[in-house]
C-alpha cells in the first residue's frame, strides 16, 4: 500500500498536480497579496477537464479569500490567519479529495490556522493546518473517534473521508 | 468538576453567552442547521481561557458592544459540565458576568457544545 506524505509548505510552487494558476493563487496566500480575481478562472487540475475543476476547490478558496485576513483584533487575543496555513491546507485537501467531494465550511482558528470542516448527517471531521506547518484533526463517526495529530500515512484519513462523502450522498 | 476548576454556585441551568467571530459557524447536517464551529468555544490566546458572560448578570448589547463585530451564541452551564467541562468567574477582565470556561477542551467536547449552542436573535448569522 502507498502512502501520500504531509505536504511542506515549499511543495505549493512545485508541485506537478497545480496549474499555474492555481501555483499564482497559492503563492498570492503565501506571499499575503490577496488574489480574489483568480477565483473567476478556478483552473483544473491535470486530472481533470479544462473548466471542470473539483467541485469543492472553487467554493474553498472563496471561503478561505474570505475570511477577515487584515483584522488583528478579529477575536480577542487570537493570531489573524496565516497565508501559508491556508495554501498548505489547500494542498493538503487537493491530495486527499476526490473532484466530487463537498466543499467544506472554512474557519480561521484562534492560533493563525484555518480549519475545513464537515458535519454530515451524524459524523464531524475537522481538519486545522498550524501555521507551524503541522496538521491537526478530528474525525467522529458512530463508534470511530480519532482526535491530534495527522499522521504522514494519508489512507486512514481518505477513508474516513469517504465515509463521510457517503453519508454526505 | 469542583472547587478552582468549577463554581458550585453557578446552578446547571445558568445560560452564558459567547462572541462568535464572523467566520466561526458551520451549517450541520445533524442539526440541519447552522451552528458554531467548535472553535467558537476553543480559546482566543495562548492563556487557554475561553470567556462567556452570565446572561443573568448582563445583556445581550453589552456582550455585543464589548467586542468588535460579533455573532452571540447562548449555551447552559448544564451542557458546559456534561461535557467535562466547568465554569468560573473571572473578575480581571472588569466586565459584569464575565466567566472562563475551564476544562480540557477537546474538539469532541467542543462540537457537542457548539451542536447545543442557540443563536441570539438579532446576532445571529444570516439564513443559508
Amino acid at each position: 500500500m502507498t502512502t501520500a506524505p504531509v505536504p511542506n509548505a515549499s511543495d505549493v510552487a512545485h508541485s506537478p498536480v497545480y496549474s499555474a494558476g492555481q501555483v499564482h493563487f497559492l503563492h498570492g496566500l503565501m506571499t499575503r497579496s490577496r488574489d480574489i480575481d483568480i477565483i473567476e478562472a478556478v483552473p483544473a487540475t491535470e486530472n481533470s477537464e479544462p473548466g471542470d475543476p473539483p467541485i469543492w476547490f472553487g467554493p474553498t478558496v472563496s471561503a478561505i479569500a474570505n475570511l477577515n485576513w487584515d483584522d488583528s483584533d478579529w477575536k480577542d487575543g487570537a493570531e489573524p490567519p496565516h497565508p501559508v496555513a491556508a495554501a498548505r491546507l489547500l494542498l493538503l485537501l487537493s491530495q486527499i479529495l476526490g473532484d466530487d467531494a463537498p466543499p467544506p465550511s472554512i474557519c480561521p482558528t484562534w492560533c493563525g490556522g484555518v480549519q475545513a470542516e464537515w458535519h454530515p448527517q451524524g459524523c464531524d471531521l475537522e481538519i486545522e493546518a498550524v501555521p507551524d506547518g503541522s496538521f491537526e484533526y478530528y474525525f467522529a463517526c458512530a463508534d470511530e473517534e480519532y482526535e491530534g495529530p495527522l499522521e504522514a500515512d494519508l489512507d486512514r484519513l481518505k477513508r474516513q473521508i469517504s465515509c463521510m462523502i457517503a453519508l454526505s450522498s | 468538576m469542583t472547587g478552582e476548576f468549577d463554581d458550585p454556585t453557578i446552578s446547571n441551568d445558568s445560560v452564558v453567552v459567547r462572541r462568535v467571530a464572523l467566520s466561526e459557524h458551520v451549517f450541520d447536517e445533524t442539526i440541519g442547521r447552522r451552528r458554531p464551529s467548535s472553535q467558537a468555544f476553543m480559546q482566543s490566546g495562548r492563556d487557554g481561557l475561553v470567556s462567556v458572560y452570565l446572561l443573568s448578570e448582563t445583556t445581550y448589547e453589552t456582550v455585543a458592544q464589548a467586542g468588535s463585530q460579533r455573532y452571540l451564541a447562548t449555551v447552559t452551564v448544564g451542557v458546559l459540565r456534561e461535557n467535562g467541562l466547568g465554569i468560573i468567574r473571572s473578575a480581571d477582565a472588569g466586565e459584569t458576568g464575565h466567566c472562563d470556561i475551564t476544562g480540557r477542551k477537546t474538539r469532541g467536547r467542543l462540537n457537542k457544545i457548539a451542536r447545543s449552542a442557540e443563536w441570539v436573535p438579532g446576532y445571529a448569522p444570516p439564513p443559508d
